[in-house]
């Protein structure tokens, strides 16, 4: 898609700057030995335009009895979801709610003024800060224990091609916003490209062989010896490659279904080949950090396969007594919600690599959300649903918190991964410290 | 010898810049006839060696078979000759005698760089350079797509719009802007006459949440600007000076987006202004020579404030605004460029040629195939002319496959490598997209694409056809080369000099011959010139930057004019100076001015000769350098034979000798009898420059005493020509043989890639013929030399053929 960057990114990948460092600087073999402790891995899945909450909170606080309609997809893994009702976007400033919802949800710190206009409020620009994923990848690239590949992967599901405040919620920094790849072959490009690459060139080197016979014997004896010395190189560049081949993946590269287009009508196919991939890469140890960004804040999706032909967020802004949209937007968060279930099915029967149990035991997933409801643009209430053991936090509960504001959660996701920060985001959000009662 | 001991200043290394020695205490060879009243190492030789040995150390048939030659070093072979030679009597050649003869057996034949010089020049076999590859994948690609042009009208289509939305039907303003650097603070960007009926102000209602924004139907719609909304596109074409890395930089106080040879993805996505950032900076690496697609759209939405600049920094250029010259309002389609690196190309001999392979080389050639599979791949339908959907994709794709292996490999495919390069690469994969990767990747590895055409005991109009587009463009050939050489309408010499005349026009022509010029003059080699900022305190990054545009420009303007006169390089009397230049040397010119030509009747100036790029390259960072400017004149201009300096010596401290001129210290450092016999030669041309400084400007005085810039030249055939300053020495040099015949042999060199002597003994002397003959009209030089060394290459061909 981005021609110029991917080429780039391409350039680095095969590690151009040393070019003359073997062919095999491709994969890493999967250095396991070298980590310490169990393998801690986080995904934020995000769905836009709010909840219905009489559909989504369970009712009470305490162990987790029953899940409404929109959660039900999860029913299999009740004892390992928490929720986490009362938590919420506290962060002011510039730019309407949706866009705060979006940029200030993993950065917990406000936007900069700026040329958007959102629907109501002052026009704003990109986030002040670093998302909490981001300063995550940081911290665990910062260590070779904990270093991985990529560091983090940020894939998307029909995310609109245009790059601003509602597109956008994972930031490398202050004004750096990271487009999320919604394309799953771009993704498959990223993580596996150099294997193809490879696969195809070790695919035509007989055949070259075969023509620089015919051509070294067209040319005289004193100017053959350079296509001599070219014959040898293409034969070492051979062995190189079969050498890389025999040390390369350990777990097979994933098959994707060719020629899905990128249309709305796609969205339940590209979402389960981006978790595929995903739970592939998670399985390599590319990464130990994932987000997941279905559509965008404001997004339109039009779930024409379970029957609802408005898009999302024109449904959105009904009135909560509009029964039909109420149904409908339950329907869509449950939809939206089963793409979660179906991850952490697939982590759940992943084993881990080189450890204990699943994927899912050293995995949590964040599902979250710009709004805590449609049609009042609330900030509050963000939803924070968590599948996984990833955390180490106490699952099979439902949490109720009096309107903490979300920056202590990003802060004790930082702290449960090991990383300490004092603050995050905006530090008049973080007085009391990590969110409690999560262990 | 007496070596003069090293200062050790590395202050004078970094000012010298553009050279690996410090200086030049040369042994010139074998030109110089020796006046000494001793015997010479020639002399000796002839009379003592000669008998046993052969005229040149070929051996004689008895008893000394095997050649005078190997690998030993100059002191060995002393020592040797001190022990053993004579046979009869080895005491007979000892001492300074010995040491003699030693080095006029080293230089004349023994060492390995003086059998590289004797051996018999031919052909040689080589793969594509590196500038080769590069021109050759991206024209091989862009021969899929539309063509653009050059108009060269110095700026960009802009269009000016009511609202962002860049609508045409809001669209107020059309014209040709020169460049992208506006401050319309807080008002419209173009004042425009109220209409008529004063009309309400245009109250709209946002909803920016994803909604479109309703249009106002019915509505008269107003004819002008309005501070608080408007959008701005700039579009056209970009030429690249250089081949390198383009850092473009956009400062902008709105939202903004910019395209570089890349309609669909911008470089730069500024669309959302955030807080204070305003300067977005991009790289992309661009091939010199071409034309590309730029375009920038600008949007004020209720911002303050808006200004916009666009800026770039290209390879050996400080940043600027990008001047007008580098726009056109021209469109060009998109260009692959490769952006793999490659090591350099062997230059040992004075010029690029792809005489040896390395791995890195073959690693490179692997990469940059991977890369440009890539993008094939990514953009196949277009480049297949197909759609996704269409029923006869496959086909398409597959007739594309082979249209580009017979481009590669410019010519025709036979039916054996059809099988082999396409059909066997579809067959083996059922996904088209995979065989079209393998198809791509095994014809960019094929030896039929990475070699020349000479060698293989053939040469039809096929081979002339890529013989002349590469010698012309360093690249593949065209439609209507590949259409000639089809119709067999490359075979009379009328017929290819046709093709050549009508290639030279080309832009590609134009950038090679300006590589071309900046290795003659050996600017290619300048680094970082800097000077002394307590003597120099203007000469910044800025004014080297401006040096260099001021050499380009002139270059420019004898490379696309007319006569293309070769002597008008040497004798032209103007300068191209900017304001800023202007104030350094002496010119009057506002401060803001753009680059003109200035005549600086009082200065003496000739051409490059005197141009203050060189006159600051080819100089210390507080002083001039005869030495350095002695050599490019006697190395390039003159094409004399230059060794290196037996030692590298640091020039004397000028503060060591404070009453000296720069003049009498390199007499003096010069003075030892091992350097003399260079010096005498570089010193003489190198002095009648001394009214140049070290930044280039002009001086009637050094040290309070009048210059003396008084020079000599011994020419090849024995006269000695003598001038004073730069305009008398341009005189000489542009009506004399010698400089004439150097810049005909390195042009030569340059565009063919071979040595001339292995296109006949007598090449060069058609050559300088046929330049005279056309008044030293450059461009008619090179289709000369296009022509006949493709006559010349079919001819060996065939004689090896019907061997």
């Amino acid at each position: 898609m981005k021609r110029n960057t991917s080429r780039r990114e391409f350039l680095r990948n095969v590690g151009m700057s040393a070019a003359a460092l073997p062919f095999v600087c491709n994969l890493p073999s999967l250095g396991f030995a070298s980590s310490t402790g169990r393998k801690q891995r986080l995904v934020v899945m995000f769905s836009p335009n709010g909840v219905v909450p009489k559909n989504f909170w369970p009712d009470e606080a305490g162990e987790l009895a029953t899940l409404k309609e929109s959660l039900s997809p999860l029913e299999p893994f009740r004892d390992r979801v928490l929720t986490l009702q009362g938590v919420c976007d506290k962060v002011r400033g510039d730019g309407d709610n949706h866009m705060r919802g979006m940029g200030c949800l993993l950065t917990g710190t406000e936007l900069y003024p700026g040329n958007i206009q959102g629907g109501s409020h002052t026009p704003a620009g990109w986030a002040s800060g670093t998302s909490i994923d981001q300063e995550l990848k940081r911290y665990l690239q910062s260590n070779p224990a904990t270093r991985t590949r990529f560091g983090s992967l940020e894939f998307g599901v029909a995310v609109p091609e245009r790059a601003d405040t509602w597109t956008r919620m994972v930031y490398a920094g202050p004004n750096k916003p990271i487009a999320p790849i919604d394309d799953p072959y771009q993704m498959f490009a990223r993580l596996y490209g150099q294997v193809k690459d490879q696969e195809s060139l070790r695919s035509i080197l007989d055949d070259l062989q075969e023509d620089l016979g015919k051509v070294r014997s067209m040319v005289s004896q004193e100017d053959r010896q350079l296509l001599e010395e070219h014959t040898a190189f293409v034969r070492e560049l051979e062995q190189e490659l079969n050498a890389s081949r025999d040390e390369g993946l350990d777990h097979p590269v994933p098959e994707l279904e060719p020629g899905v287009k990128d249309v709305n009508d796609n969205i339940p196919k590209i979402s389960k080949m981006q978790i595929e991939l995903m739970v592939n890469s998670f399985a390599a140890d590319f990464t130990r950090i994932a987000t997941l960004q279905y559509t965008n804040s404001v997004g339109q999706a039009r779930m024409r396969w379970i029957g609802i032909d408005e898009g999302h967020h024109t449904l959105s802004h009904e009135p909560d007594d509009n029964d039909d949209a109420q149904t409908k937007l339950t329907a869509i968060n449950k939809w939206y919600c089963e793409q979660l279930a179906y991850l952490v099915k697939r982590l759940a029967e992943t084993p881990e690599p080189g450890g204990e149990g699943s994927l899912l035991d050293n995995t949590t997933i964040i599902w979250t959300n710009e709004l805590g409801k449609g049609n009042s643009h609330t900030l509050d209430n963000i939803p924070f649903v968590m599948v996984g053991g990833g955390l180490g936090f106490r699952m099979g509960r439902a949490l109720q918190y009096p309107k903490v504001p979300h920056n202590r959660l990003l802060m004790a996701i930082a702290h449960s991964m090991g990383h300490h920060i004092e603050t995050f985001g905006n530090p008049d959000f973080c007085g009391d410290g990590p969110l409690t009662d999560l262990t | 010898m007496n070596l003069i001991p090293h200062c050790n200043r590395p202050k004078c290394c970094a000012a010298a810049g553009a050279f690996l020695l410090v200086c030049l205490a040369a042994t010139l060879v074998p030109f110089s006839a020796a006046r000494a009243e001793e015997q010479t190492g020639e002399q000796i030789y002839r009379q003592q060696c000669a008998m046993c040995h052969g005229a040149n150390g070929e051996g004689n048939e008895d008893q000394y078979g095997s050649p005078l030659i190997g690998d030993r070093s100059l002191r060995e072979l002393t020592e040797l000759i001190v022990e053993t030679m004579p046979e009869e009597d080895p005491d007979q050649c000892v001492g300074e005698e010995a040491e003699k003869v030693a080095r006029y057996v080293y230089d004349a034949f023994y060492s390995e760089i003086a059998q590289a010089r004797n051996r018999p020049a031919e052909i040689e076999f080589s793969r594509l350079t590196v500038r080769q590859y590069e021109n050759a994948v991206t024209d091989l690609l862009g021969s899929f797509s539309w063509n653009g042009g050059w108009k060269g009208d110095h700026g960009l289509n802009a269009e000016y719009f009511r609202t962002r939305r860049f609508r045409g039907n809001e669209r107020l303003v059309e014209r040709v802007d020169p460049q992208i650097d506006f401050d319309f603070g807080e008002g419209v960007p173009i004042e425009l006459p109220a209409p008529e009926p004063a009309d309400g102000k245009d109250g709209e209602e946002k909803d920016g949440d994803g909604k479109k924004d309703g249009k106002k139907k019915g509505k008269e719609e107003p004819k002008t600007f309005s501070p608080e909304e408007f959008a701005i596109r700039w579009q056209g074409s970009i030429m690249a000076p250089e081949t390198g890395d383009y850092e473009f930089v956009l400062d902008v106080s709105n939202g903004a987006r910019l395209w570089v040879n890349d309609s669909d993805t911008p470089l730069i996505d500024a669309w959302v202004k955030s807080g204070d950032n305003s300067e977005y900076r991009e790289t992309i690496r661009l091939l010199g020579g071409r034309p590309y697609f730029i375009r920038l759209d600008l949007f004020k939405f209720k911002d303050k404030t808006a200004a916009v600049q666009l800026r770039w920094k290209p390879p050996h250029h400080a940043e600027e605004v990008i001047p007008a010259r580098a726009f056109a309002t021209s469109r060009m389609p998109g260009q692959f460029v490769v952006t793999t690196p490659f090591p350099p190309d062997d230059r040992s001999t004075g010029f690029e040629r792809g005489s040896s392979i390395s791995k890195q080389w073959q690693r490179a050639t692997t990469y940059a195939a991977i890369e440009t599979a890539a993008y094939v791949a990514d953009h196949i339908d277009r480049l297949a002319r197909t759609k996704s959907d269409a029923g006869d994709r496959p086909e398409k794709i597959r007739q594309f496959c082979v249209q580009f292996a017979e481009r590669a490999f410019r010519r025709p495919l036979t039916d054996e490598q059809k099988a082999l390069y396409v059909d066997r690469q579809f067959e083996e994969t059922e996904h088209l997209e995979t065989a079209v990767r393998r198809s791509v990747m095994l014809v960019l590895k094929s030896p039929r694409f990475l070699y020349r055409e000479a060698g293989y005991g053939r040469f039809d109009d096929y081979d002339v056809a890529a013989w002349l587009a590469f010698t012309l463009w360093d690249s593949l050939p065209d439609q209507q080369l590949r259409e000639a050489a089809a119709k067999g309408q490359l075979n009379t010499r009328d017929q290819i000099s046709r093709q050549a005349r009508r290639m030279v026009n080309d832009v590609r022509t134009r950038a090679k011959l300006r590589e071309f010029l900046h290795q003659w003059l050996q600017v290619d080699r300048f680094h970082d010139i800097a000077k002394d900022p307590e003597l120099y305190p203007e000469f910044d990054e800025q004014v080297v930057s401006d040096l260099r545009t001021s050499l380009d420009l002139f270059l420019d303007e004898i490379i696309t004019s007319e006569s293309a006169d070769f002597r008008q390089t040497l004798l032209e009397r103007s300068l191209y100076l900017n304001g800023r230049l202007a104030g350094l040397y002496g010119a009057d010119l506002p401060e803001d001015a753009d680059f003109q030509k200035v005549v600086l009747d009082t200065q003496d100036r000739a051409g490059v000769l005197s141009h203050p790029y060189l006159m600051s390259g080819f100089a210390y960072d507080r002083t001039s350098s005869p030495i350095h400017r002695g050599v490019f004149l006697s190395r390039s201009v003159l094409g004399r034979f230059l060794k290196p300096p037996p030692e590298a010596v640091a020039p004397l401290a000028p503060e060591l000798h404070a009453d000296l001129t720069t003049r009498e210290r390199v007499i003096l450092q010069t003075s030892p009898k091992a350097c003399q016999t260079c010096h005498v030669m570089i010193n003489e041309l190198g002095f009648s420059l001394e009214h140049f400084d070290a930044i280039g400007r002009y001086r009637e005085k050094e040290k309070d005493r009048p210059i003396n810039a008084t020079g000599s030249y011994l020419t090849r055939s024995g006269g000695r020509a003598t001038f004073a300053g730069a305009r008398e020495l341009a005189e000489f040099l542009a009506e004399s043989d010698e400089p004439q015949r150097a810049f005909a042999e390195q042009l030569f060199q340059y565009t063919v890639k071979q040595p001339v002597r292995a296109f006949g003994d007598d090449r060069l002397d058609q050559l300088h013929k046929a330049f005279r003959e056309r008044s030293f009209n450059i461009h008619d030089l090179l289709v000369e030399i296009a022509t006949q060394s493709a006559m010349k290459a079919r001819e060996i061909e065939q004689t090896v053929a019907n061997n």
